[in-house]
């Protein structure tokens, strides 16, 4: 079968003849014709859509960023209410608490954070939750400035569940926050103190006892025991010891947990 | 017949070509040179593999429009221009056989027919002709590219080879084994 046809001396065309026939523009326009414009190219669409997916979510986050720092900087909601007054309602009720009490007694009233400016976020007070008293979940006694002799409790609900200190209470050992002290001067010290003239009532410490895992117990009162002293001698030079949830008693009788300590004893 | 006179150009020659081809790359509008230069070697090859001279036209003016559109993928290594045309010339010609726009053909002169006929050791009579035509129009389709390009367009090894994208040695053992299988067809 014949796949393909065959054509014996055929008629040879003159070089002059297809000379003639060159038609150079038409080609061009062929060109021009075949060029697909930039914003139908693959590449145009994969650019613009690189960009787009890049924009957005450039855009997302920067709305997630500027949300975030909203939130930081959101004044708290604090309510206050009469010192005689119950214990003071569950903080995802404040809000309505406090409405409810603004409407009734206009010995209460709002406080925002925000309002005194040289006042840092970090200085909120918050609930301490200590041992075992009626009022241990209150937060601290403040004075309204309106009505000074009226002590009122302050309860707030902080947006931000990190717990927030007094800036100017805190507990040392041997004049230590965080860093080495000798063996030595740990056992002889009369163990924390703070710098406000504050009493430590109880603290938690974590050390190695030398049964091979760290011990985590609390201890009331601020010292630390010869017993605790030895394992410390023994076992624990060198690595790192960390006393928290310290319970202090202010001057002014208020309770409140003052940030940790971490010690690394040393010869 | 010599189809290709400028394969073996002058260095000059080879130069200026590659200064318009430099100059195609930054404005197509300047592939004019090249066009007049190359439209004649390029048309023959095209009308050599089919009878309907408009579509050779056709096809030749679709090949510099890819050629065209490509110049910038071009770089010179050694293969000259011409032959990065030809592999553009073989491949919208077979576009366009696959498009069933135009026939397959092949065009034989006499001479070519009785050369090879001779090459088989047979009498060149009218049969052994028509035998011969019979047997080109059923051959493998790569033997028969092979045998135009080297018996009926008389082209170099070297050319074929770049023309078709194989070496030049590759190119000759294909030829022979080609030939070869032809000549046993013909003396079947």
């Amino acid at each position: 079968m014949e796949k393909r046809r065959t054509t014996l001396d055929r008629e040879p065309l003159s070089s002059e003849y297809i000379k003639d026939r060159q038609d150079f523009s038409s080609v061009l326009k062929g060109f021009k014709a075949s060029q697909i414009p930039l914003w139908k190219s693959t590449w145009f669409y994969g650019s613009v859509g690189l960009a787009a997916v890049a924009a957005v979510l450039s855009i997302t986050n920067l709305l997630h960023n500027t949300k975030k720092h909203d939130l930081k900087s959101t004044p708290l909601q604090v309510a206050t209410y009469n010192v005689d007054q119950d214990s003071p309602p569950a903080s995802d009720e404040n809000n309505a608490v406090l409405e409810r009490s603004q409407e009734t007694d206009p010995s209460v009233h709002a406080i925002k954070e925000s309002d005194p400016p040289d006042v840092p976020e970090k200085e909120v007070s918050r609930t301490v939750a200590p041992e075992s008293k009626a009022e241990d979940h209150v937060d601290q006694l403040v004075v309204a400035e309106d009505r000074p002799d009226e002590p009122v409790h302050r309860v707030s609900e902080p947006v931000n569940p990190e717990p927030v200190y007094p800036k100017k209470t805190m507990a040392t050992l041997v004049g230590v926050v965080d860093g080495p002290v000798f063996v030595g001067s740990l056992c002889a010290s009369d163990g924390i103190e703070c710098n406000d003239g504050s009493t430590v009532l109880s603290y938690t410490i974590q050390y190695n006892n030398g049964m091979g895992e760290d011990a985590i117990e609390t201890i009331r009162g601020r010292q630390i025991s010869s017993y605790m002293c030895d394992k410390i001698r023994r076992y624990n030079v060198n690595q790192e010891i960390l006393i928290t949830r310290i319970i202090v008693e202010t001057p002014d009788g208020s309770r409140k947990m003052v940030p940790s300590i971490r010690i690394v004893p040393t010869y | 017949m010599a189809v290709n006179p400028v394969y073996h150009q002058s260095n000059t020659k080879l130069r200026e070509e590659l200064d318009w081809i430099r100059d195609a790359k930054k404005d197509p509008e300047r592939f004019g040179p090249l066009y007049s230069k190359y439209h004649e070697q390029i048309f023959r090859y095209v009308y050599q593999r089919m009878d309907d001279e408009d579509l050779a036209f056709d096809v030749t003016s679709q090949v510099f429009i890819k050629a065209m559109s490509n110049i910038r993928k071009y770089e010179y290594r050694g293969v000259p221009f011409s032959s990065w045309l030809y592999r553009i010339a073989k491949s919208e010609l077979y576009q366009s056989f696959r498009d069933r726009k135009a026939r397959r053909t092949v065009n034989v002169e006499s001479t070519h027919l009785f050369e090879m006929i001779e090459e088989f050791d047979e009498d060149d009579n009218a049969e052994n002709k028509v035998k011969l035509m019979r047997i080109l129009s059923t051959i493998r389709e790569d033997d028969l590219q092979l045998i135009e390009l080297r018996y009926f367009e008389k082209r170099s090894y070297r050319e074929m080879g770049e023309i078709l994208d194989i070496t030049e040695n590759n190119a000759k053992v294909r030829t022979f084994r080609a030939l070869d299988r032809l000549k046993k067809q013909f003396l079947k």
